[in-house]
């Protein structure tokens, strides 16, 4: 007989299925691939850049925005020094030029909000873009970005997110993290259910912060609130793949975990301050894409502990099985046979495996149609290997970790004690 | 002003992924039942090996040979078909009839094994120390007999060339069991029988370890 927690696996199972299903079809069959072939630079924009102590990132990310392939007199630069203790603003300052349209403005520490509402209220351009001064572009991302808006409905178009030269074990998950969301991101598009547009280079339309207010001083993800508050007034949020902005991803676990646990507290408590968000009023973004995303948490952690631990068990008990055959790993080469065949009959004659296996297929085909669209070359595989291995672990740990500050209602920063 | 997209462009994504997801899902079980399936088949068709086994055994029986390295080799196998029937009761349930009949035909090779040892044992002073353990699979007993097994397994890992372990289900309906059961009487499970003579509940490996090799000297 099935036992509960087997019917609970194989019912979570199925929604996945339903679900990755459901958005393979979106993407394949309904996204207008000619958007995103289109270039236009023929609305004016306003590249923000806050900054909070970032001397080690800020030279080359005021480069990148001015390397932006966009007609000089369309396109300005403004940077905000959200109060630095370090030289982040005289650093800014060698690139101010009327020539060039670089502002730069120095303020008292408020959060990264209040920096990129400093800026917004400067800003001369219809479009704004936000960019991360840890982040730099492809030169031809603005030009791609822009058709969208001709779309009156759309008030934001949201990049592609890219690791810059992932480097160690965490560097390397994050990057396959990042190629997964931009293939969902993509489908999403097509029903207009985008919910979490990147701070790093998503662009906005400045109306609709004249007329909804900036962004959410003191909220932990503030680009989370603004992209929910656009879906809330019934608005369009589009995306652009081949808009590919690279950031550094924490390379410390530390660094990474405090990185996580402030994004997935901000995502809990904006979704539950937009919970109007939920129900069939919203389209497939209320009944479908903001549930499962709440769901896919709590299964995850579910089946993460649940498989894990089966697997350890289930492993224990293949190793006394083996044990009570004398096997023994250097000497009986002739017992090898018959470990093959215990191994694939113990682990193919069960349909949680064969999903298992199914589903890494499907990333797999995420991961290299997202490569293929932001035209990556780098070579990924190890790194998916790695993403394979121990993507669910990390996921769930740091799920826990943001349920027990989220429980006893810990404060997270913006920024962690070292800077993170 | 709200997006709204086409109803009927919704309801037709929904219905062919919920298709898809449910063709998947339907064929991955297939799949997975195929391969049980097939190792069934498999296992049933190596009769052969267990019939050569069993040949082998019956030869030995003939012979008046006192060379234990054959007794070990047999035991290797009859282990191997072990290993292949736990995996069969994980696949089918341990009460399926498939696994049932290959229980018995193992049942009645172990039982072959076991007389052979006994007269080598008789004739030929090998010394083996040989434990019968019968286990249950009804209800609470089932755990109670894997904790038991886990210790046999471990104490056959440790003397794998001086110990004989042959395991019966207590609840097989089967001539060869109530047999053993009437002429031992066995009246519960687990229970382990060592050399022929001493009924133990196994709590213990360092207690087993004691009580065979001082039930193997007397």
């Amino acid at each position: 007989m099935v036992s509960f927690y087997s019917l609970v696996v194989y019912v979570l199972s199925y929604i996945g299925l339903f679900a990755v299903s459901f958005y393979a079809i979106n993407l394949l069959f309904y996204y207008k691939k000619e958007k995103d072939e289109k270039l236009s630079s023929d609305k004016s924009v306003t590249i923000i850049i806050p900054a909070y102590n970032e001397e080690a990132g800020i030279v080359r990310t005021i480069k990148s925005a001015l390397e932006i392939d966009y007609p000089r007199s369309k396109k300005e630069i403004i940077v905000v020094d959200d109060g630095s203790k370090d030289k982040t603003y005289e650093l800014a300052l060698r690139y101010k030029s009327k020539k060039n349209n670089v502002r730069v403005f120095t303020k008292k520490n408020g959060g990264k909000a209040s920096a990129l509402n400093f800026g917004i209220e400067k800003a001369r351009g219809e479009i704004i873009i936000t960019m991360d001064a840890d982040s730099f572009v492809k030169k031809d991302s603005l030009k791609r970005m822009i058709p969208f808006f001709e779309d009156k409905r759309v008030m934001c178009v949201s990049p592609s997110m890219a690791v810059y030269k992932p480097r160690g074990l965490w560097n390397r998950i994050v990057q396959i993290e990042y190629f997964v969301g931009v293939f969902l991101r993509k489908s999403f598009a097509t029903i207009n259910a985008i919910h979490v547009t990147p701070g790093a280079f998503s662009s906005y339309k400045k109306e609709f912060f004249l007329k909804h207010e900036g962004f959410q001083v003191g909220n932990i993800t503030e680009d989370l609130e603004l992209a929910l508050r656009i879906q809330s007034h019934g608005y369009r949020i589009e995306n652009s793949p081949k808009s590919v902005a690279y950031t550094f991803s924490p390379e410390k676990f530390k660094d990474l975990l405090y990185q996580r646990r402030r994004w997935y507290i901000g995502l809990a408590r904006n979704l539950w301050n937009y919970k109007r968000l939920f129900g069939f009023k919203r389209g497939p973004l209320g009944y479908l894409v903001l549930p499962i995303a709440v769901v896919s948490i709590f299964a995850s952690v579910f089946l993460t502990i649940y498989m894990t631990s089966k697997g350890v068990f289930h492993l224990w008990n293949e190793l006394l099985d083996l044990g009570s055959v004398n096997f023994k790993f250097n000497n009986y080469f002739e017992f090898n046979g018959f470990l093959f065949e215990r191994l694939f009959f113990s682990l193919f004659s069960k349909p949680i495996f064969l999903i298992s296996v199914l589903f890494i297929c499907l990333l797999v085909f995420y991961v290299y149609f997202a490569k293929r669209q932001m035209l990556y070359e780098e070579e990924i595989r190890i790194n998916l290997v790695f993403f394979v291995l121990f993507y669910a672990l990390l996921f769930s740990f740091w799920w826990v970790v943001s349920f027990i500050y989220l429980i006893f209602n810990k404060k997270v920063a913006w920024r962690a004690p070292d800077g993170v | 002003m709200v997006f709204k997209l086409k109803t009927e462009s919704i309801i037709f994504r929904f219905v062919v992924a919920f298709l898809i997801a449910t063709f998947l899902f339907l064929f991955l079980f297939f799949v997975s039942y195929f391969i049980s399936y097939s190792n069934y088949n498999i296992i049933k068709n190596q009769g052969n090996i267990i019939n050569i086994s069993i040949s082998e055994i019956e030869l030995l029986g003939n012979i008046s040979s006192c060379e234990p390295d054959v007794l070990l080799i047999a035991s290797d196998k009859l282990d191997i078909s072990s290993s292949r029937l736990r995996l069969l009761e994980e696949e089918f349930g341990k009460t399926d009839v498939r696994v049932l009949e290959q229980k018995k035909i193992y049942s009645n090779l172990m039982f072959k094994h076991f007389l052979l040892v006994k007269k080598e044992n008789l004739y030929c002073e090998q010394g083996f120390a040989t434990i019968i353990f019968f286990y249950s699979n009804i209800g609470e007993l089932e755990k109670e007999s894997e904790r038991m097994g886990f210790i046999l397994s471990r104490f056959k890992a440790n003397y794998p060339n001086k110990v004989m372990i042959y395991s019966f289900d207590y609840d097989l309906d089967y001539d060869i069991i109530n047999k053993l059961k009437e002429e031992y009487s066995i009246n519960s499970a687990p229970l382990v029988l060592i050399n022929e003579g001493l009924l133990l509940y196994v709590g213990n490996i360092d207690d087993l370890e004691n009580i065979v090799f001082e039930a193997n000297k007397q």
